[in-house]
This record gives structure tokens, C-alpha cells and sequence, in this order.
């Protein structure tokens, strides 16, 4: 058992780290895909409750020499090792770097070991090892009974774990009480609001991927209110710029054609609501380049968000495309959709609510990582690319008024309208980027307006995700805030 | 020795193997994908570029879609402020016959207002995708259009190869008598309108703003799309 463990632990892990380590998806055929994260935690969990077993019988019963003791003793060092780091970033959500590289370079010297530890006993008497091990334990009537109370005691310790999850409490407000939302936490009430702080971790640049998100949250009778406080070393408004060449206009980008732009994009945040709290973010994230055999690969091979049952409720700010119309853009996460033929890119559960119109729209006619044609110029030349630009500040595009000189940057997002109509617009912010930090006030009613959004009731889970001027390349945490309103 | 190395072999062996894994997935995978089967097959829609040759799928920019159920090719309206910026609106307006109401759309290209008369105009004149018999579609060409959307609240049409669609209603060139809304029956006469926001058809007087989308029949038979380049002409 303990054998399985490890394997799905490494393979699980791998495919984890090729998240934020692109290297392992050199191995993303061998990788398992899917809700990976849950298998990883429950055969971390079975590893770690039958550890102290596996280590006793291997420390008192084994007649080795010196060296193949001392061997076995690394592997077992390295396993202990492994599994308590893991374990940490699971009951106690430890987060520290010191903590993630510990747990993924004891992976890594676990899978030297593996690699080692078979060929010894293949120039011995392989058949005889594999016996022992695989065969022999069966034939002990008190084997089952072990791993009968292994899986007992682990399933308990796995369920109870995640059945108390942090609370987040909203203070209760009087409905006369006005919250203006600007992204400052000036009002009397945030000051008496609690504030949790959760440590994210594994997103694209930020300090070593990592960032340290605050939370507080009031309501009334009919709305909610969340002020979120993220880390941030930069303030990303330069998302997507176009810069003219001697060949004509391109879209600056390391990585927008596989949908995975990590340089030039703007700080986004995310935020998810489900009424299940089970971990990968409600169970919806389902990584690898194929989670599903039925659905198309994906380019980045970093894994689809999509959800087997009911609707998650997602939310994501984005520092130049909604927060001048004052919004974010609602969306969520539900059944896969079906492929469309001529789709340029698929995102299988994850959808925009619906919307009326009045969206942004990026100015480019067609999108080629080689050139593209812009959709509209600016009135004069200009190398300010930050931002968003209004649909009447620029003209136009005619290749006859291109007379812009080779090395102009324009911006990418036209703003059509003040704001977005519809289902998509049914939640207001606004945030401020402040000495290393972002501040971001959200409102939303606490009745779903629609199918695709859920009631903002006691109990439901919630989990916050930064992203520092990257496109999906997101930070995480391992189990979600409960929502708990205070009267 | 002779044991050593017959050992020696066979580890090789698995390491081969192990490492070609992914090779040997690939060839030993049976069914396809939904994705892969969709995309393989002779779909509905094929893409036409400015110079009216089919280009794939994923490819573009591309202004027109050959319709291989209806054997038309349907002008595909767009986001550059042409005037085919399926932006703009058009009364409707039947030049040979006299009949309709004259440029009470909104667009750019005709200070007065436009009509469907002015946008059929332009396209023959400007030749788009190599084509210069465009005209407003029957009903029942703009009807076989409709299918359910893909995302709530989207649009009820392959909104991949129409991706500027207008959630609002499209002019057919058939005329009706049966005005739907009670306040316009006074005018009498109007023609069939196709909704790609509601999936359903009404008749509007003529006199209304509606979008265009133009259409024009294969003369010749259809070339089978076996390369990526055809023409269609």
C-alpha cells in the first residue's frame, strides 16, 4: 500500500508542480490528469497514518548489510520528510517557501530513490522481492485488518479536515449605512470588520509566486460587501500592447498564443463561490493537457476548470479590462460545454455570464502571434500603452492613415460603452494600487439574479486567487474560507 | 555473465518502453475525441477569405462562409466599422421594385441612413470574396441558420463563423402582411425579420432598423472542399 501511495503521491505531485514548473510537462503523457489534487491529498493522508507502521517494520525487522540498510534508511528519511511537509501545507496550510521547496525537492530525491531501489533488487532475485512485497502481505489475514484501519483512520482525518474550514465572518451593517465603493476601507465599519489573511501560493511572478491576500466582509439585509487586500510588487496595466514593426503591427506576448501570457498582462483577481467545499477549488480544477478523453487538448496543458455538479460562481477583477466600468466580470464555472468547430479557444466549464452588450473589445481584426490589423489608431502618436483607451479617443484603422512611426506602442482594450449590461455586470468594484499593494471593494446582492450565480448564504465556501500580470497563471490555496454572516 | 547481461537487455528494454510511452499511446488510441471526430468530418460551415478561397477552420481572417446544407455563401458581418460592420442597421428597401422605405438605418457610410438596397450595393460593387451576386436572404435561409446557443444568453447561431452576430433582428427579403406588433399593423406591409438573440422569426414594416446579413447562391456546382484552397466562384 504504502508502495501505491508514493507512486500516485509522485505522479500526482509532478503533474501539480507542472503548474508552475513547466519542465514537467516534458512528461505531461506519463502525468495522471484530472482532479489530481484530491488523489494527491487522500494518498498523502494514507501515507502519512501508515508511516510510523511501514517505518517500524523496516527499521526492526530487515537483515541487510550496512550499505542497503543505510540506503533504505535515506528513502525512508526521504519519505518521512516528504509526507510531514506535505502534510503541513494540508492541516496546518503552511505555505512557506521553505515548506513547498523542502516538499517538492524530497519528491524529487524520491524519485532517485525509486529509480534506484528496483534495480538492486532486479540484479538479486526479483521475483522473490516482488512476492514479498506485492504477494506475501495478502496471505496475512492481519494485513486487511491494517489497512482496514488505515483507510479508517485516514478518511476520518481527510473529512474532518476539510469539514472545518477557516471562517470568514461578515459583519453585520445597518441598510442606511453607505459603503461607497472606491476601493478604500475608509468607513467606520471596515474598521470593526475581521479580517482573515490567507497565503497564496504557486501563481506566475509575484514574490517567488506567492502573495498574501487579506479579506474582510460586511453585509445588510440584501448585500454583501468584501474588501481584498492582495501583494503585489507592480502595478500591470500593460496588457497586450500592440508595437509597430517594419512588418506591420504585432501583439507583444510571451505566451498569449498558448493562453498562457505571463509578461504582458494586467493584474487580475478571482474569486469563487460553491456551495461544496471540497478542495482544487471545489473540485473544478482538473489539470493536465486532456483531463477528459470527450474534450479538446488544450494549449497550455495546464488543465481545464470545469465542474461535475452545479454551478461555482466566479468572479474575476481585471485591472484594465472591468475596473473602470467599475465592475468585474461575472462568470462561473459549470458543466464542460460542447466544442464549437472554428472555436479559438476552448475553456470547457469556465463561461461569462451572459451579458447585454457593451462589453471591451481588444483592437486587433484577427489574431496572429506574427502581425495582426488594428481595429482603431490613436488620434496622435504615442508610446503610452497602459490602460484602456475609449472607443472615440482612437480612429478608425485604414492603412492609408498608418502613418504612425515603427516602434509605437497602442493600447489593446477599447472600452465600447461605460459599462457592461446583463447577467455578466451583476457585481460592482473598484481597486487601487497602493505602495505593493492592490485594494479591491466588491459588492454584490446576497440573492443569485441568475442561473449561473449563486445565493451569497451562511456556510458556502469561497476561495481567492491573484494573478500578477499573467493571463492564467494564477496563485492558490489548498482549502477554502467559509463564509459565515454574523447578525 | 550470460545471465548478467540477458538481465542487462531486458532492463533496456523497460526503459525503452517506458520512455516511448506517449509514442505508443498515441498509437494504440482508438477512439478519438469528440473534438477530433467533429473536426475531421465535412462540417456545415467553410471559411472563404477576402479573395473568396476556403481556408481552415481555425484559420482567418476570413469575410464570408460557403453553407454547404444551403449551398450559399453568406457575407459575414464584421467589427471594422466597413460598411459591413455588423454594427449598422437598415430600413428595408427594394430598388427594382420601388417597395419599401428608404435609408432609415444608422451607418456611416451613407450620411442619409442606409437601407438594404445601399449595403446589397456595396457588396457587388466592392466584389467581397470574389462574389458579385449578393442579395437578402428568404426566410427560410436566414431560419436554417438558427441553432441553440452554445453559452447562456449567446446568440442562435454557430457564433464561431458569425462571430459579430447582433443579438437583434435580421432582414430576409420575404414580404408578409402579418405585422406581429399591434401598435404597427397600420403599416400594413413589411417583411419577415430573423431574431438571433430569441431563435424566432416576426414580420417588421419596413420602416424599422433591422441588421443584413447578405447571401448569394452557388451558380455552379460546389467544388468538393478536399484541400485547404478551393475557389468558389
Amino acid at each position: 500500500m504504502v508502495g501505491g501511495c508514493v507512486l500516485i503521491q509522485l505522479l500526482s505531485g509532478f503533474r501539480i508542480a507542472s503548474q508552475q514548473r513547466d519542465f514537467w510537462l516534458y512528461f505531461d503523457w506519463l502525468l495522471p490528469q484530472g482532479l489530481v489534487h484530491i488523489w494527491h491529498v487522500i494518498s498523502g493522508v494514507l501515507l502519512l497514518v501508515s508511516l510510523p507502521i511501514m517505518l517500524f517494520t523496516l527499521l526492526n525487522q530487515r537483515k541487510e548489510s550496512v550499505v542497503l540498510k543505510t540506503f533504505n534508511q535515506i528513502g525512508s528519511l526521504i519519505i518521512c520528510v516528504s509526507v510531514v511537509s506535505g502534510g503541513g501545507q494540508f492541516f496546518l496550510e503552511l505555505s512557506h517557501t521553505v515548506v513547498r521547496l523542502t516538499h517538492y525537492y524530497s519528491a524529487v530525491g524520491l524519485l532517485a530513490f525509486i529509480a534506484l531501489h528496483p534495480l538492486r533488487y532486479y540484479f538479486q532475485k526479483p521475483l522473490g522481492h516482488i512476492y514479498q512485497i506485492v504477494i506475501a502481505p495478502f496471505s496475512y489475514k492481519k494485513s486487511y485488518l491494517y489497512l482496514g484501519a488505515i483507510a479508517l483512520v485516514s478518511a476520518s482525518l481527510y473529512l474532518v479536515t476539510l469539514a472545518h474550514p477557516k471562517t470568514l465572518e461578515a459583519k453585520a451593517i445597518a441598510d442606511n449605512v453607505f459603503i461607497k465603493i472606491d476601493g478604500k476601507d475608509d468607513e467606520t465599519d471596515w474598521y470593526h470588520a475581521s479580517e482573515v489573511f490567507v497565503d497564496t501560493f504557486a501563481g506566475a511572478n509575484f514574490y517567488s509566486g506567492m502573495s498574501k491576500v487579506s479579506m474582510k466582509v460586511l453585509h445588510n439585509a440584501t448585500e454583501t460587501y468584501f474588501f481584498i487586500r492582495w501583494q503585489d510588487p507592480t502595478e500591470s496595466l500593460l496588457h497586450l500592447p500592440l508595437v509597430k514593426t517594419e512588418k506591420g503591427w504585432r501583439v507583444k506576448g510571451r505566451g498569449f498564443s498558448r493562453f498562457d501570457e505571463k509578461q504582458y498582462y494586467e493584474d487580475k483577481l478571482a474569486l469563487l463561490f460553491s456551495k461544496s467545499c471540497s478542495i482544487a477549488a471545489a473540485a473544478t480544477a482538473h489539470l493536465g493537457n486532456q483531463p477528459r478523453s470527450e474534450l479538446p487538448a488544450n494549449k497550455h496543458k495546464k488543465g481545464y476548470h470545469f465542474s461535475s455538479h452545479g454551478v461555482v460562481d466566479l468572479w474575476q477583477w481585471k485591472a484594465v479590462r472591468t475596473n473602470a466600468m467599475y465592475l468585474v466580470d461575472d462568470s462561473y464555472i459549470g458543466k464542460p460545454v460542447p466544442p464549437v468547430i472554428g472555436e479559438k479557444r476552448y475553456t470547457a466549464g469556465y463561461q461569462q455570464d451572459g451579458d447585454m452588450g457593451g462589453s471591451y473589445i481588444l483592437n486587433w481584426k484577427w489574431y496572429n502571434s506574427e502581425s495582426v490589423v488594428p481595429k482603431r489608431l490613436p488620434l496622435a502618436p504615442s508610446h503610452d500603452a497602459q490602460g484602456y483607451v475609449s472607443w472615440f479617443d482612437y480612429k478608425a484603422y485604414s492603412p492609408e492613415l498608418d502613418n504612425l512611426p515603427v516602434g509605437s506602442l497602442i493600447k489593446s482594450v477599447l472600452y465600447r460603452s461605460n459599462q457592461i449590461e446583463g447577467g455578466r455586470a451583476d457585481v460592482r468594484a473598484f481597486g487601487r494600487y497602493s505602495n505593493g499593494y492592490w485594494n479591491l471593494e466588491i459588492v454584490r446582492k446576497k440573492k443569485a439574479a441568475e442561473e449561473t450565480d449563486i445565493d451569497l448564504s451562511n456556510g458556502i465556501c469561497l476561495w481567492v486567487s491573484a494573478f500578477d500580470h499573467a493571463q492564467t497563471a494564477h496563485t492558490r490555496h489548498v482549502k477554502p474560507l467559509r463564509l459565515i454572516y454574523k447578525l | 555473465m550470460h545471465i548478467l547481461i540477458k538481465k542487462l537487455l531486458a532492463l533496456a528494454a523497460v526503459v525503452l518502453i517506458s520512455t516511448e510511452f506517449g509514442t505508443l499511446y498515441q498509437a494504440f488510441k482508438s477512439a478519438p475525441s469528440l473534438f477530433e471526430t467533429a473536426d475531421s468530418r465535412e462540417y456545415r460551415f467553410v471559411k472563404l477569405n477576402q479573395q473568396g478561397q476556403a481556408i481552415s477552420n481555425e484559420q482567418g481572417p476570413w469575410h464570408c462562409v460557403f453553407d454547404r446544407e444551403l449551398n450559399v455563401i453568406w457575407l459575414v458581418g464584421r467589427d471594422d466599422e466597413s460598411p459591413f460592420d455588423s454594427y449598422w442597421s437598415y430600413s428595408w428597401f427594394d430598388r427594382e421594385q420601388g417597395k419599401g422605405v428608404q435609408q432609415r438605418g444608422s451607418c456611416y457610410f451613407n450620411k442619409n441612413g442606409c437601407d438594404t438596397s445601399l449595403i446589397q450595393q456595396q457588396a457587388i460593387e466592392r466584389n467581397v470574396c470574389n462574389v458579385t451576386h449578393w442579395r437578402l436572404p428568404h426566410a427560410d435561409e436566414l431560419i436554417a441558420l438558427l441553432q441553440t446557443p452554445t453559452k447562456p444568453n449567446g446568440p442562435f447561431i454557430q457564433s464561431a463563423f458569425f462571430p459579430h452576430i447582433q443579438k437583434g433582428d435580421y432582414w430576409s427579403q420575404t414580404q408578409s402582411h402579418d405585422i406581429d406588433t399591434q401598435a404597427l399593423t397600420h403599416l400594413k406591409e413589411g417583411a419577415v425579420a430573423v431574431s438571433f438573440k430569441h431563435g424566432t422569426s416576426r414580420v417588421l414594416p419596413f420602416r424599422n432598423a433591422a441588421h443584413t446579413m447578405l447571401v448569394a447562391d452557388i451558380k455552379e456546382k460546389a467544388p468538393t472542399v478536399s484541400g485547404k484552397y478551393i475557389e468558389i466562384k
